[in-house]
């Protein structure tokens, strides 16, 4: 074993020689997730990947129900309702049907719901909303369309309710509906005999009974669930929705990552270290073919040394290499984004130990099979791009066909962001990601090593 | 002693057959050529000697003792100079010396001894603590040399190790070889530069197409040849009638102001200038060229380009 530390002395001893390769090794993880973290909504401001979508909205109904869908609207965290478009000094001006559609060709926003004049529908019932959009982002764009549902859905009662009024008039006709309204009125002044109440005949509609009821609860504080069901932690529609909200409680419980402070750049960050590995330790992996160039190898192998020496002192060199560069880039998006990587901090030692492992086996693979830099280079690329596409780096598996869902768990990209995402997201410690994720890692690198080691053996990178 | 002999090595690459049943015997202390063209086997040869490569067949014994596979004692008794300058450009020449040292398997104060001493060699004590990268070419050749010797080998292997040094940094890689040699050590020296091999060695081999095709010492060689290679005469005419006349030398044909023959066997040098005197020629004009490795390596190998 003796060579392979002197060969891996050497190693190091060629990289602290090269000042630009130590600033470089510090310098481009930090930049690295400088940038992505701003992407991802790491900044002071509302941008990245956390950032507000633009809607802009148009009641042109006039009805209050149309107001009712736009608020609930604006209550969504992830939207930016624009009422008007905005002008050059703070002036904005109105929309119209044809304005607000005019912003999006013009590209100030993607997407506008408009709620006509004539939003009822003429036959049966039904309500015609507009949805205006230019769906350029996949993910963004089935993000707004369900938010646009769910608000519509929650205000459905009310959008509806002048129509049932109209279809309950003419199915009784004007003076079966008066007495209608006039009896109701009655017999609700009967039954809250006593109260503070009025009941007027005239608000014995449709939208006047809901308005009323809305009313009374908001005022009251009446809630069909009690006030015990009041938490945080639970959605409800609140105002008119008190009565139709409350048919839907939503009781969240986040079993991971409810701690976490920067929930966008922690789910990322795994995969962009990844991919980071993955290029880092091609491109160390290259030195290979210039030191046969130089003839290296030959003076090398006429010592007492063998192959093997050669490639686990590139190994342990590339992989501590890749320890140190993947712990910096943690590093700094702990310091720059607040991204916790403490509280399992051994775990996260250990992850990116393996990762590097992986990382470095692989790129020894590409040295092993390709015959010059130029092609490990190429094929390194298209191999990496591919297999962090496919693993969830870029966009979470879940929007990918089945069989590409499939095939992403073969790739050792995933396996690794599983395991970031493990030990940052779930917070799970190292035993716990024992199996399968680490043993998975574990299991690549053995196999890449003996795949290049058979390589290099009957390849020519020793000969 | 016979320091390495090899009988019907062979060695193939795919389709091509770089050894094709390769004999030789180098006697210890001498310094042993190694002359061919190019893609004639002398690389393949010294890398399997090296242990480099796995020879296909034959049999190789280095010292009296066979060579089986990756020995690593056989590697301490072996020094090799690559042909290309293989060495650590950003490190220092004493920093090199010391790197390949400890792979040697120094350490301590043999390896200072050692590094001193390959630095002496290489006369580079004054530099030994500059990068390589700063150093001119025939710095980093004798230093590529002082390398393969910093753990005292009992055999150099070198592989055309002056490629692209001057003249005076050669003198000096010769002179270090010439010392070597004359401490007992037995160096093969690979080249195709046939004046290099004329110098130094004591025997010759000359190598084509994974065999050997002449081995002896430069004499020996040229006995082959015919005494006179070429006999030249200064301002002097081809006409028709000397034409006649020296054919009966040999072949004849007129260069710039120069006549030249190439003579046929049976020529006697004595008759020639007899016939020069009768000519009314100035003796001082002719020029005897005698025979070279030049011309017995290229009537071996052949004129065709070797690619």
């Amino acid at each position: 074993m003796r060579p392979v530390w002197v060969l891996l002395g050497k190693e190091w001893r060629q990289f602290l020689g090269d000042r630009g390769s130590i600033m470089l090794t510090f310098l481009v993880p930090f930049v690295l997730i400088y940038i992505f973290g701003n992407i991802f909504g790491g900044g002071d401001d509302d941008g990245g990947m956390g950032a507000k979508v633009t809607v802009a909205a148009l009641n042109a109904s006039g009805h209050t129900a149309g107001d009712a869908v736009i608020e609930a609207l604006e209550a969504e965290a992830s939207l930016r309702v624009l009422r008007a478009m905005p002008g050059g000094e703070g002036e904005d001006t109105p929309f119209t049907p044809e304005t607000i559609r005019q912003g999006i060709v013009d590209r100030r926003y993607n997407f506008a719901i408009v709620v006509p004049e004539d939003y009822l529908a003429e036959e049966g019932v039904g309500v015609q909303l507009e949805f205006i959009s230019n769906p350029r982002n996949e993910i963004e764009t089935q993000m707004v369309n369900g938010l646009v549902q769910k608000a519509v859905f929650m205000k459905l009662p009310e959008l509806l309710a002048p129509q049932a009024d109209a279809w309950q008039q003419e199915a009784m006709g004007d003076e079966g509906y008066q007495a209608f309204r006039e009896g109701l009125a009655a017999l609700l002044a009967e039954t809250f005999e006593g109260t503070e109440a009025e009941f007027d005949p005239d608000q014995m509609t449709f939208p006047g009974l809901l308005e009323a009821l809305s009313d009374d609860g908001a005022s009251s504080g009446a809630d069909p669930a009690g006030p015990e069901a009041k938490e945080d932690d639970e959605v409800t529609d609140g105002g008119f929705g008190n009565l139709f909200g409350s048919l839907l409680t939503l009781r969240e419980d986040q079993v991971y990552g409810k701690e976490v402070s920067n929930p966008q750049l922690t789910r990322m960050i795994g995969g962009y270290a990844i991919m980071f590995l993955l290029f880092a330790t091609t491109a160390s992996a290259a030195s290979l073919f210039e030191e046969r160039r130089d003839g290296m190898f030959l003076r090398l192998l006429s010592m007492p040394v063998r192959p093997t020496h050669i490639l686990w002192s590139k190994y342990l060199f590339n992989l501590s290499m890749g320890m140190i560069q993947a712990l910096t880039l943690f590093i700094a998006s702990s310091f720059l984004f607040e991204i916790d990587i403490w509280s399992q901090f051994p775990t996260l030692v250990l992850v990116c130990l393996l990762c590097a492992s992986v990382c470095t086996a692989f790129g020894m693979v590409l040295a092993a099979v390709c015959t010059t830099p130029q092609q490990a280079q190429g094929i390194g690329t298209l191999l990496i791009l591919g297999m962090t596409a496919i693993s969830g780096a870029w966009i979470p598996m879940q929007f990918m066909p089945s069989l590409m869902q499939s095939v992403g768990k073969f790739s050792l990209v995933y396996w690794g962001i599983e395991g970031f995402r493990g030990t940052l997201w779930e917070g799970l410690n190292a035993v716990e990601l024992f199996w399968p994720w680490l043993s998975v890692l574990v299991l690549y690198s053995v196999v890449l090593l003996a795949v290049a080691a058979w390589r290099f053996r009957t390849g020519n990178m020793f000969h | 002693m016979i320091a390495l002999a090899a009988h019907d090595l062979r060695k193939s690459f795919g389709t091509v057959q770089a050894l094709a049943g390769l004999d030789l015997e180098v006697d210890e202390g001498s310094l042993f050529g190694l002359l061919g063209p190019n893609g004639a086997g002398k690389s393949t040869f010294m890398n399997i000697v090296c242990g480099l490569h796995r020879p296909d067949g034959g049999e190789l014994s280095l010292f009296g003792r066979p060579v089986n596979g990756d020995d690593p004692a056989r590697k301490l008794e072996l020094g090799f100079v690559p042909q290309h300058i293989a060495l650590y450009r950003e490190f220092t020449a004493e920093a090199n010396l010391a790197l390949f040292g400890r792979l040697y398997g120094l350490s301590g104060s043999a390896l200072s001894k050692g590094v001193d001493a390959a630095l002496d060699l290489a006369r580079l004590k004054d530099r030994r603590g500059d990068p390589v990268k700063d150093f001119s070419g025939g710095m980093m050749r004798r230093l590529n040399i002082a390398v393969a010797l910093i753990h005292g080998p009992r055999l150099l292997l070198c592989d055309e190790p002056t490629v692209g040094v001057d003249p005076q940094s050669r003198n000096a890689i010769f002179d270090t070889l010439q010392d070597l040699k004359a401490g007992g050590m037995t160096v093969i020296y690979s080249t195709h530069y046939m004046e290099e091999a004329e110098r130094l060695c004591d025997r010759i081999a000359i190598i084509d197409q994974g065999r050997i095709l002449r081995l002896d010492d430069l004499d020996g060689l040229l006995e082959e040849l015919p005494p006179v290679n070429t006999v030249r005469v200064r301002k002097a005419v081809l006409d028709a009638e000397r034409t006649a006349a020296l054919e009966g030398f040999g072949e004849v044909r007129q260069e710039t102001r120069t006549m030249a023959l190439r003579p046929r066997d049976g020529f006697r040098l004595s008759a020639f200038y007899a016939w020069a005197e009768g000519e009314g020629l100035d003796p001082r004009d002719v020029q005897v060229e005698r025979p070279t490795l030049e011309n017995l390596f290229l009537r071996l190998t052949g004129r065709e380009l070797r690619e």
